[in-house]
């Protein structure tokens, strides 16, 4: 067995540096110097003079190249889009989970199913319908594209959280006298910010790095961080150092929101995969 | 007062529903009705002139091109990233230390964004300062030095070494969780039986995982189907076509060229497809659910 267990490490240690080197070299080509980068062939494994040069190039251009800064876009979008999306699935999965809703099976159904479609079948008639409402390239056609596609996720998977909810306690605080919106507040809020939290994250960085529809329905004044950055390695071709900050200004609200709630993350991803 | 709440609340799940029927269901059948027309160029046009994009698009040498990149992209990177997975999962499985760093690491691929992703492997497949051909120059390794990307040959395997770099983690964690959800007990039983080591995973802990095997694999098929943004950047289907996938096709096809009907009859036999893999899965896990 021991021999086994040495070559056992090998492999885990082996894909280790296959799934973390090009993390860690975004992160070493960012923080190198123009002139570094240009060494080739005399590939450096950390950067000699580390600078931030390329990440305020990449910030004053995201202000001088574009109408409005990409990374402002993105964000307006991806947070308003997932308040919108949790005002309406938030009410709409309790009811789901609470009240005994005839089929409620059967909508969850249609409401899961959507998530696997490729989005590319949706394209032209939400282009059409955008075009048809005058709101291409606008922050808006984003924000209404986004949240109907986050929206049956968001309510699948409280729901799917709701269901072992201890619902006795709401039950006891109606009939101490609350009504159900102060018991909701009250009980059931402070017992699922996780899960809630845990939506939250899945919808904002769903709308975040979304890229076909970003890539269809804007073009220059509603463009997204992940369509910048797609389109300066068009553009710049030769400026790695660029394209890496920017991919790092692109993850870090990934990695940083990870952080805080990485096991709710992890058992998000398992959900409904293992039962059986 | 019960009622009135039901009410409320159901009117937002209506509402829901309305928008998913709507943005979803509605729409899906819109293409499909568009892919019926003659529409080429920029005003629409609603003639419906029957199947002929689709007796087109089987005489399209790039659709057809097309057509089997995503075959391949299901025959290796679904196979090569289900086994990686259960792979790593059983080794992590076996009372490793710092399992936590190996399980974050390995995950830490799909936390980025497939445009990320691309970029960063356009950049060390790069042909004259990408760090994997500067690497094989100093270690001697100079006669395996290649365009990658570019070789009409390799283009397409390049791709799928990157997904599967990408999803290896996620089925990774699909497994591990399905091998920690075993009790304990079975595990036991079949020690005192004398199972241990490869017998204890291949009599016991592998013909539980069917139920994560079969949701991981529908996840990766379908991504293999829907697959855009990654090969988009990556190599925008090049070179020539030979990392065209249906997705890249219909975009470039509808909003490159304008041809909005035969467009959306690529993007309805992408929809068929995913529907023949999605709908079984989701009707069985939902009936297994009310059992």
């Amino acid at each position: 067995m021991k021999p086994l267990r040495i070559f056992g490490y090998c492999i885990l240690i082996l894909f280790f540096f296959y799934e973390l080197f090009p993390f860690y070299w975004m992160f070493n080509t960012a923080f190198k110097t123009r002139a570094e980068l240009r060494l080739s062939p005399h590939v450096t494994f950390f950067p000699h003079n580390p600078t931030i040069e390329n990440f305020v190039v990449v910030l004053r251009r995201q202000v001088t190249a574009f109408v409005t800064p990409p990374i402002m876009n993105s964000i307006i979008i991806s947070l308003v889009s997932t308040l919108i999306t949790l005002i309406l699935s938030v009410p709409a999965s309790y009811s789901l989970a609470r009240f005994k809703i005839k089929r409620s099976d059967n909508i969850s159904f249609w409401i899961l199913s959507q998530r696997m479609m490729p989005p590319i079948a949706l394209a032209i008639p939400y282009f059409i319908m955008i075009g048809a409402l005058n709101l291409l390239d606008t922050q808006l056609a984003l924000i209404l594209v986004y949240t109907a596609f986050n929206l049956p996720f968001a309510v699948w998977m409280l729901k799917a959280y709701w269901a072992d909810f201890p619902w006795v306690l709401e039950e006891a605080a109606l009939t101490d006298g609350c009504n159900r919106l102060q018991s909701f507040f009250n009980v059931i809020l402070p017992l699922s910010w996780g899960s809630i939290a845990t939506v939250t994250f899945f919808t904002f960085i769903f709308s975040w790095y979304e890229f076909l529809f970003a890539l269809i329905l804007t073009r220059s004044r509603a463009t997204t961080i992940t369509i910048s950055l797609a389109s300066s390695i068009l553009e710049t071709g030769v400026e790695w150092g660029w394209i890496s900050a920017l991919s790092v200004i692109c993850t870090i609200p990934t990695i940083l929101l990870s952080i805080f709630l990485y096991k709710r993350i992890i058992s998000g991803l398992t959900l409904g995969a293992i039962k059986g | 007062m019960f009622t009135k709440d039901r009410l409320i609340t159901s009117l937002f799940l209506l509402l829901s529903l309305v928008l998913v029927g709507h943005f979803v269901y509605f729409c899906i059948g819109w293409n499909v009705f568009v892919s019926l027309s003659d529409w080429k160029g920029l005003a629409p046009s609603y003639n419906i002139v029957g199947f002929d994009q689709y007796l087109r698009l089987f005489h399209d040498p790039v659709f057809l091109t097309s057509l089997k990149n995503n075959l391949i992209l299901i025959l290796l990177f679904v196979p090569g990233t289900l086994f990686l997975g259960l792979f790593l999962a059983i080794l992590l499985d076996l009372k490793v230390r710092g399992e936590g760093v190996f399980r974050g690491i390995y995950l830490l691929p799909f936390a980025l964004s497939f445009v990320v992703t691309a970029t960063l492997w356009a950049w060390m497949y790069n042909l004259k300062i990408g760090v994997i051909n500067t690497l094989l120059g100093k270690t001697g390794l100079e006669f395996l030095k290649s365009g990658w990307i570019t070789d009409p040959n390799i283009a397409l395997y390049c791709v799928v070494l990157a997904l599967i770099w990408q999803f290896a983690g996620y089925t990774m964690l699909i497994f591990l969780a399905g091998i920690r959800s075993i009790p304990e007990s079975q595990i036991r039983a079949a020690e005192v039986d004398g199972a241990s080591g490869f017998n204890l995973y291949r009599r016991v802990v592998i013909p539980q995982l069917k139920a994560p095997a079969l949701s991981a694999f529908v996840v990766l098929m379908v991504f293999a189907l829907k697959a855009f943004d990654f090969i988009f950047v990556l190599t925008d289907g090049g070179p020539g076509y030979r990392t065209y996938v249906l997705a890249l096709m219909m975009f470039r096809w509808t909003f490159s060229k304008n041809e909005f009907a035969y467009g959306a009859a690529i993007a309805t036999i992408l929809f068929l497809l995913a529907l023949v893999i999605v709908v079984p899965y989701l009707y069985l896990s939902f009936r297994r659910e009310k059992e």
